[in-house]
């Protein structure tokens, strides 16, 4: 099965409305590709979330987590998932008033 | 200069007289307010601190707001209080937030400096230039919550805004805080039971005076903008879902300690997740004075402790839950409850009692220690048992918790110590310590111990723009820039969740300029907020502190983590000495911590740099 699980936190649960889901990839598919395609079944830039306008991430993009590690946001293209990855779309941390 | 007040009040407790002091331009303009203010008086005034008992009349007790309190500035009416802290024996220093900067400085006054100690309990009012010390006799022993109301009934009006302590305050247990308006607090350092100490109950302020601004066209027009973004995506998780949104986030990342910090994930994290308590708890969001981000969510509990009311953030929910392995939002709600009312810091509070569940659980902790608590992790009742015994100083348990967590573990031996979770004798917030190690290097070199708000550390970690498992000697310049840029938002006083509105170090400039007309750089601001560093730091080596003082606790080099996502994370202690030689670096110190000579020069430091300053 070339399925990896996608587990949404925050905001993401609200735009998903779910907690998780497992999606089908083709393997070597890249991050950037499957967060457009999500963006694109749900009707929004998902992208936009992450990355701002100058292809940069903003001062509190949200993150993404594959298999425990963050993500270079400016690098999704060149992120490679592979089947049983482990993917969470989370908001950036929150601290201190 | 518009903005401040131009001046303060001393109160000398032991003699019960009133007199004032002045801010003058250069004072301002070297330590802007807050933070500033407090460190350069605290070092003033206390010339000796390693020879001053944090509970004798000699400790000096300072608040201070700062320039943009009680003006339109977006979530700038904050205060701080800053004394020698008797949890940690140095720099002591806390800041809250809510209306009261808001009163106290349209009362016409930036700070209050009390000396001495009161014969007998005391509250000070300050209703403009009215200036009392009244008899708290009829209220000592009350809880924060009814003090407040007890103050503004005495007084016989509601617009007083009331910051007080507790019975823990009273009993002068280290983890005391100081609450205004039922839910903020200046939580951390102890400085409750400095009041106590004092035998200062409360400060009630009431202002009716408009605190004038340079430029209010330009400001009203910056504040707009800056308001607007207020509302953007930079602030959109506070507004929501409030900082518990961290629990999922950390919880994914493997940073969330649980266990008393034996491991960085938690089994039932979704259930005391913030997205779970948003629909099942949060009953109101509250905002401070004059904040377009509106974060504070308040609680209610249901079932067993229906009717209980407490505002949960993040820290709080993670210390007193996944920290003691508690899984339960009315549980935790009624043990924040609990601190508020009767006055510690729920940081401190949860850190100290995960200490004592590990210790019980290992067997160095008996029910003989714990007055027949069963002291294990995810006990509710022990939890909120322990904790009320703390405040109160009640039985061995209660005295015990009430030292904090390094005085509690060297008073317990046995090897305890390797389990209690801190630096300087300040608790470890809720950041683990080994799947977030710049954010540890942070913690363990802020002045006032292990803290989460002296660089915000923890956010190059978090983003993934280092490798948040392993350290280097770069580390040290994130950890040093982050400081600097945090001295000034805490003199300012303005709140850290707008840190993602301002574009730059020049923008807080500006709003500096734009409110008291002198004039100040981004470069400048701060140069000034690392002037303020390094006055503290001073301070803290007058006390003993140096390189010895500035590493985490042993867990972070000894225990691995277990947690499938970090497994085997640990701090390499040759890679946190190169991380720690960078920060020294950075900021002209010597490699045993002590600030240059040439350096404090550079800032303008002459005093400090005949007192404390080494030659390279």
């Amino acid at each position: 099965m070339n399925e990896v699980e996608l587990e949404l936190v925050g905001r993401f649960r609200e735009l998903f409305k779910r907690k998780s889901m497992r999606i089908s990839i083709e393997p070597g598919t890249s991050l950037l590709k499957i967060v457009t395609e999500l963006g694109r079944a749900i009707g929004v830039d998902l992208r936009s979330e992450f990355i701002g306008p100058d292809g940069k991430p903003m001062e509190e993009s949200s993150l993404i987590i594959v298999n425990g590690r963050v993500i270079d946001l400016t690098r999704m293209g060149e992120q490679f998932i592979k089947p049983g990855d482990r993917i969470v779309l989370a908001p950036s941390v929150a601290g201190g008033g | 200069m518009k903005g401040y007040a131009g001046k303060y009040l001393i109160i000398d407790l032991t003699r019960g007289k009133t007199s004032m002091g002045r801010v003058d331009e250069s004072f301002a303009l070297n330590y802007i307010g807050g933070y500033g203010f407090g460190a350069r008086m605290l070092y003033d005034m206390m010339p000796k601190p390693a020879e001053v008992d944090p509970f004798s009349p000699e400790n000096v007790l300072i608040w201070w707001t700062g320039p943009l309190a009680g003006t339109i500035s977006s979530a700038g009416n904050k205060y701080a209080v800053f004394a020698k802290s008797p949890l940690t024996g140095i720099f002591g220093f806390g800041i809250s937030s809510g209306l009261f900067a808001s009163e106290f400085k349209s009362a016409g006054w930036d700070g209050v400096v009390f000396t001495g100690r009161s014969e007998k309990p005391v509250y000070l009012t300050i209703d403009d230039e009215n200036i009392e010390l009244r008899s708290a006799s009829s209220i000592w022993g009350r809880t924060t919550w009814e003090t407040e109301e007890m103050i503004k009934e005495e007084l016989g009006d509601e617009s007083f805004t009331v910051a007080s302590i507790g019975p823990a305050g009273e009993r002068m247990v280290r983890l005391a805080n100081i609450t205004n308006e039922r839910n903020r607090q200046v939580g951390r350092c102890g400085l409750g039971a400095v009041m106590g100490s004092k035998n200062l109950k409360a400060v009630a302020a009431r202002g009716t005076k408009d605190v004038e601004v340079f430029d209010i066209e330009g400001l009203v027009k910056f504040i707009a903008e800056l308001n607007e973004r207020c509302q953007g995506p930079a602030t959109e998780k506070y507004r929501v879902y409030g900082t518990p949104a961290n629990i999922l986030v950390h919880d994914k990342l493997g940073c969330l300690p649980s266990y008393n910090f034996q491991r960085g994930t938690f089994e039932y994290a979704e259930e005391v997740s913030g997205e779970m308590m948003l629909k099942t708890h949060v009953k109101k969001i509250v905002a401070c004075a004059g904040c377009p981000i509106a974060c504070d969510h308040v609680n209610q509990a249901r079932e067993a402790y229906a009717g209980t009311v407490s505002s949960v953030d993040y820290e709080s929910l993670e210390l007193l839950g996944p920290n003691c392995g508690i899984r339960s939002l009315d549980t935790i709600t009624k043990a924040v409850e609990i601190c508020d009312t009767l006055g510690v810091d729920t940081i401190s509070a949860g850190n100290v009692v995960g200490w004592a569940m590990e210790c019980f659980e290992r067997g160095i902790l008996t029910k003989d220690d714990t007055d027949g608590v069963e002291l294990r992790f995810g006990n509710d009742e022990a939890l909120l048992e322990a904790l009320r015994r703390m405040c109160l100083k009640e039985g061995r348990l209660g005295m015990l918790l009430s030292e904090g967590v390094r005085r509690a573990s060297q008073i317990v031996g046995k090897g305890s110590e390797r389990f209690a979770v801190h630096c300087k004798g300040l608790e470890w917030a809720a950041y683990e310590l080994r799947s977030l190690q710049t954010s540890t290097l942070g913690f363990a070199v802020s002045n006032r111990g292990a803290d989460y708000l002296r660089s915000g550390s923890y956010q190059v970690d978090v983003k993934g723009q280092v490798d948040r498992l392993r350290l280097d000697k770069s580390r040290g310049k994130i950890v040093y820039d982050g400081e600097n840029q945090y001295a000034v938002i805490d003199s300012l006083i303005i709140c850290k969740f707008t840190r993602g509105v301002f574009k730059s170090m020049g923008e807080l400039a500006k709003l500096y300029t734009l409110v008291t007309g002198l004039s100040m750089t981004g470069e400048q601001i701060l140069k000034a907020g690392e002037r303020i560093h390094n006055v503290a730091r001073c301070f803290n080596v007058k006390c003993g502190v140096t390189r010895k003082d500035d590493y985490p606790p042993p867990r972070a080099f000894e225990d691995p983590l277990p947690d499938d996502i970090v497994k085997g994370a640990v701090i390499r202690r040759e890679e946190y000495e190169e991380a720690l030689d960078g920060y020294y670096e950075c900021r002209g110190w010597s490699r045993n911590g002590v600030p240059l000579k040439r350096k404090l020069l550079e800032l303008g430091l002459s005093k400090e740099a005949e007192e404390v300053g080494v030659e390279a």
